[in-house]
């Protein structure tokens, strides 16, 4: 006998829907409405539980989704290079512990001043590498021959960092002329002073930047800025968690509660919610070789533990004084307004930098920064965890910022993706930047569970329509977007000195991958090589320079830091469309001196010194294809 | 409402008429005269007499097993005595004798409707009526059975027939107009139903309980639901035994939101009538209309129990688990009514919130849309629809759900507001401000509305409205971290900087709730993907 639920619909609305609202809702008394965003769920979640994207061959989208016939405007040279010879290697291969799954950041120098960009990839280590039971993996230089290969010079350099390496950072410090190496590492940080004869010292014990404490301290990101425009580049350490290997969070363990070590209801590695977060640290440079730390005095100790896992120094308000920006994993992002005076006033929450727009932390992992509407104003992109979308930060002036990511279509397609490094590059050279992003998961499970996520995963890489919209460029089959790994850091640089941005990824337990430009077009660049001085750091990080063609005003910064622990070329790159001059280029160096300088041609790499304009010139290898 | 069987009459009607039947049939017992039997024998308990026909029936048989009258006579006795099964074979054995005995058959259709075996008792009752179209117990039969077993409009007009004709055999058999009636209300003919109960209410007295039931019956077709109410009570005084129109009070008042004394009716009829799958499920609506949920559930599961087979059960216990949050073991039991009957709306609708409820929005999407399919005039299922449809990303399709139930609910805010907030998120401000207007003018309460239209006019640098309507967002729900966020940037850029701390340090606390949130938490792992 079929008898239908009589009359009792509406009441049973508000009885069933008691359950499925969060409190918030719950509360109200206006008839219930499941939520728009999903209830956030508790232990190590910062997102929903999307559904699985796939592509016509029921792959997941991560690792799948590849195009026939679409141009291939990257392509996959590790091997040609000679990069394949490192291997990232970071714990278990089952990736137990959230210690084996941060490595690495990767660093574009020109460690030799040759005008090739050379490449450090950071390497982890192993639980018995720490205790002293095996042969530590170990970090890796590699020269550049300037003929589309590299060399390993680690030995000869002195750089190989055996301690557990989580990311790099590239500056002169000292200002000789010399790019020097900051390594960030569970435990001891490093210091590679550049001596200038192919070799370095760590100096960072004397110098007194290895954050060193009586148990391991797990440093993450790391970024020069002058922040006091002494001319002295400045140093900030983002600290990720504490993490004791002989005691390490396990489900299960006294550690953390089980329910800090599920994703999605599967038991997965513990935290980084549940664990005690460790402090950032503020290092001012003496200009003598030393640093004072003064993180708490300044203001940016990070007193409550937010899991830090990148940082940049941009001028966000152009006001001409370096601010500070921290991205954190799953608690509120950072970003420190620097008064002027030696401290910060934290803008996080009122800026609207710490949350997206639906007032939630993200578990942040890496940071682009770039002017992607051409309103001369530093925007802000951060990647995320799969099941949450990458969110991009519009500056609207003053220190204000508004998450836009659905609205310039950014949003969604990144849900699958578990983004690591990122930045904004103009890879078609049209003048408008564009998007990459290295992806890569941190659970192995994933694989065997139908999330529509993968442990490898290939990049992604947007497209700037014209400073209102991005939209994916499509991987075509067999291209360097197609690449399917599991990444971390991410740098971007001239490798090949002909104009075109290319890409360095440090993936973890896997050789790296270089991606060279192969973009096939008649657009016209630009690359400017800054060098400040005297009262300005002598690599310029921290400069801004505005360059007019086309009718098209852009804006470039020579960063420190940004990304995902890694550190891309600090030479600024210009696409320039069909452009074939510069109109205008005004540089506001960090000592606060801004100059209008005449740019003799395009399509041509330039040195610009402080005060004294182009400086001798480097012609393009191939500047049109 | 449709036609409930009066299930307990269903087999004391029969079995009454039967008797009489049987009793009109001339008697071949070699029974000693009544002034001849002894003085305890004539006041001697019914089962007494019954088995010393069975006795006398077997003698007669062991001098001649092929007595056709001693089987019958054998088989009556052995109804009686609850001896279906032995009743069956004595007249089963009697009509292969006498194949030409319309008679028989229709005993053995009768005594197969006892066992339960109503397809069986209907094809024996048309064998009766082929080899004599006008043998009355046969055609009753007939339309009695066709009436229970139809699955069609063809067979209920078959019953129809079965009936009318039984009634045109003997007239004087008026409580098969009960049956006829019941017929054409099966088949939505009220009408002819009420012609029925006219003729009903002339052969009977006034407080006829049957009558009585029999009105209200009609009355809550035709949606008269308090006087269907008052005649199944004035029943019930009539006669207090008469169940169906206990049960039928019962669904009455559940219809008319009486939660309390529905389970007032319906509490009793669970107790007498235990094995009932009907009143235990009546019992457990009602207890859940009344908040009595840990007895609701209880109830529910008796009901499962009963009839594992039954949609609207396990659809009933879903809805009480979901509200109990036990949404994993909610969404087992709606997909067992999906099984069950997979064109029930109110099934697929439910398993869709508590899939919603589990996170597993593409198992929402996937059922809600299902349930829109069956009832496309539903605004209710539209609107969860686009809320799943909105959390997976696909928003042109949430749009279009939203724009189905402002559609559908010109004057329902939800639909304004989630296909304005949706346009507002995704940047259409040209179009999310009118919606959002909307919502709020139907329904100034609004707190998805006024959230949304503050967050717009926050983006437009209308800064003063957005403040406004975002306290009002906060007021509304202030465990809202969203709301809270966006009144401090607000605040902050119209340079009430204290007042947008405040806010901040509210959001703060409730993220770290969230963060920091203990045990306790359901798998997140969406049924359809477990392993």
């Amino acid at each position: 006998m079929r008898i239908a639920l009589i009359g009792t619909r509406e009441l049973l609305t508000t009885l069933v829907l008691a359950g499925l609202l969060p409190v918030a809702v719950v509360a109200q008394q206006a008839p219930a409405q499941p939520p728009q965003q999903p209830e956030r769920p508790a232990g190590v979640s910062t997102g929903g539980a999307y559904p699985a994207v796939r592509d016509a061959l029921s792959r997941p989208i991560t690792a799948g989704g590849f195009v026939e016939g679409a141009p291939v405007v990257y392509q996959d040279v590790t091997e040609r290079s000679g990069l394949g010879k490192f291997r990232n290697r970071s714990g278990s291969p089952e990736k137990k512990f959230i210690l084996e799954v941060a490595t690495g950041g990767v660093a574009l120098l020109d460690y030799d001043n040759d005008g090739w960009l050379d490449v450090y990839l950071v390497n982890g280590s192993t639980f018995a590498a720490l205790k002293g039971q095996e042969a530590p993996p170990r970090s890796a230089l590699f020269r550049n021959n300037r003929n589309g290969t590299f060399t390993d010079v680690t030995i000869r350099a002195g750089v190989a960092n055996e301690r557990w390496g989580m990311g790099a950072t590239a500056a002169d410090f000292n200002n000789d002329g010399w790019t020097d190496l900051y390594v960030t590492n569970f435990g001891k940080n490093r210091l590679f002073r550049n001596n200038g004869d192919g070799s370095f010292t760590d100096v960072a014990e004397s110098a007194g930047v290895s954050v060193t404490t009586t148990t391991p301290f797990w440093s993450t990101a790391a970024a020069f800025g002058d922040y006091d425009r002494d001319g002295w580049l400045d140093l900030f350490v983002t600290g990720y968690l504490k993490f004791d290997p002989d005691n390490p969070p396990a489900p299960g363990s006294a550690v953390v509660s089980y329910n800090f070590c599920q994703f999605r209801g599967q038991e997965v590695m513990c935290g980084p919610r549940g664990l005690a977060g460790e402090r950032d640290f503020l290092f001012r440079n003496n200009g003598d070789g030393t640093f004072r730390e003064l993180s708490a005095s300044a203001g940016v100790a990070d007193a409550k533990g937010y899991y830090g896992f990148a940082a940049t120094w941009a001028d966000v308000d152009d006001d001409s004084w370096l601010d500070l920006l921290v991205a954190n994993d799953s608690t509120p992002n950072y970003l420190y307004r620097n008064r002027g005076d030696g401290t910060f006033e934290d803008l996080s929450y009122p800026s609207g930098f710490a949350l997206n727009e639906n007032g939630r932390e993200q578990a942040c992992m890496g940071i682009a920064v770039g002017d992607y509407n051409h309103d001369g104003r530093l925007d802000f992109y951060l990647t995320n965890f799969s099941d949450d979308y990458n969110t991009l930060y519009r500056n609207e002036g003053e220190a204000n910022f508004t998450d836009i990511s659905l609205q310039v279509g950014l949003g969604e397609l990144t849900i699958p993706f578990l983004g690591w490094g990122t930045g904004f590059l103009d890879y078609d050279n049209d003048g408008h930047p564009d998007l990459f992003v290295a992806n890569g998961h941190v659970y192995r499970a994933v694989d065997k569970l139908d999330w529509g996520t993968t442990w490898a995963q290939r990049p992604l890489l947007f497209r700037n329509l014209n400073g209102q919209r991005f939209e994916a460029v499509p991987p075509a089959i067999g291209s360097g977007l197609a690449v399917v790994v599991p990444s971390r850091g991410a740098a971007f640089g001239d490798l090949d000195n002909d104009g075109r941005i290319d890409v360095v990824l440090n993936n973890l337990d896997s050789p790296p991958t270089v991606l060279r430009n192969v973009t096939r077009n008649a657009n016209n660049w630009l690359i400017l090589k800054l060098i400040g001085g005297p009262k300005s750091p002598r690599d310029a990080i921290g400069a801004t320079a505005f360059l007019t063609a086309g009718g098209l005003r852009q804006r470039g910064d020579v960063l420190g830091g940004s990304s995902y622990s890694s550190q891309s070329d600090v030479r600024l790159h210009f696409g320039l469309g069909s452009a074939t001059a510069v109109e205008k280029l005004e540089i506001r160096w960090p000592s606060g001196r801004r100059e209008t300088i005449v740019i003799p041609g395009v399509n041509r790499a330039l040195k610009i010194f402080e005060g004294q304009g182009v400086g001798e010139e480097k012609k393009s290898q191939d500047k049109k294809r | 409402m449709l036609a409930p069987s009066p299930v307990w009459g269903s087999v004391v009607g029969p079995a009454i008429l039967a008797l009489t039947l049987f009793a009109q049939q001339p008697s071949t017992s070699p029974d000693p005269p009544a002034s001849e039997r002894s003085h305890v024998e004539r006041f001697a308990p019914r089962q007494r007499l019954q088995e010393r026909a069975e006795r006398e029936a077997t003698a007669r048989l062991r001098e001649n097993p092929d007595d056709v009258q001693a089987l019958e006579a054998r088989a009556l006795a052995r109804i009686q005595l609850n001896r279906t099964n032995e009743a069956l074979e004595d007249l089963t054995r009697a009509a292969r004798l006498n194949e030409r005995s319309a008679y028989l058959r229709a005993q053995l259709a009768y005594c197969l409707w006892l066992r339960g075996s109503l397809p069986e008792a209907l094809a024996a009752a048309r064998q009766a009526l082929a080899l004599d179209a006008d043998n009355f117990s046969a055609r009753y039969y007939a339309g009695r059975l066709s009436l229970l077993t139809a699955t069609s409009d063809a067979d209920v007009d078959a019953a129809i027939e079965h009936l009318q004709r039984a009634i045109e055999l003997n007239p004087e058999e008026v409580d098969i107009r009960f049956d006829l009636l019941n017929a054409y209300r099966r088949r939505g003919d009220l009408v002819r139903a009420g012609v029925q109960l006219r003729l009903l209410r002339a052969a009977y007295p006034p407080n006829y309980p049957r009558v009585l039931y029999t009105e209200g019956l009609l009355a809550t077709d035709l949606g008269q639901l308090s006087t269907g109410i008052d005649r199944f009570r004035q029943a019930l005084l009539a006669d207090p035994a008469l169940a169906a129109a206990r049960r039928d009070l019962g669904i009455a008042l559940i219809q008319s939101e009486r939660w309390q004394e529905a389970l007032e009716v319906l509490e009793p009829l669970t107790r007498d009538h235990p094995q009932a799958f009907t009143a235990a499920y009546f019992h457990a609506l009602a207890l859940q209309n009344l908040q009595r949920l840990p007895e609701a559930e209880e109830e529910t599961r008796r009901a499962v129990a009963l009839d594992p087979r039954s949609a609207d059960a396990h659809t009933l216990l879903g809805i009480i688990l979901a509200g109990r949050g036990a949404h994993a073991e909610a969404v087992a039991s709606l997909e067992q009514a999906t099984k069950l009957d997979s064109q029930s709306f109110d099934a697929w609708f439910y398993l869709g919130r508590a899939r919603y409820a589990l996170r597993d929005f593409s198992g929402a999407r996937d059922a809600l849309h299902t349930a829109v399919q069956f009832r496309p005039e539903d605004a209710e299922a539209h609107f969860f629809l686009a809320t799943a449809l909105e959390v997976l990303g696909e928003k042109d399709a949430a749009i279009a759900e939203y724009r189905a139930l402002i559609g559908l609910r010109p004057e329902d805010a939800r639909g304004h507001a989630g296909l304005g907030n949706l346009l507002a998120r995704y940047g259409r401000s040209e179009e999310a401000i009118p919606a959002l207007q909307r919502a709020r003018e139907l329904d100034p309460a609004n707190f998805e509305a006024a959230l949304a239209l503050g967050r717009m006019l926050a983006r437009r640098q209308q800064w003063e409205q957005a403040v406004t309507l975002l306290r009002e967002a906060v007021a509304r729900v202030p465990e809202s971290a969203e709301a809270h966020y966006q009144l401090g940037l607000a605040l902050r850029r119209t340079g009430h900087a204290q007042d947008a701390a405040q806010q901040f340090t509210i959001v703060e606390r409730l993220n770290r709730k969230f963060r920091s949130r203990g045990a306790g938490m359901e798998s997140l792992t969406p049924t359809s993907q477990r392993p």
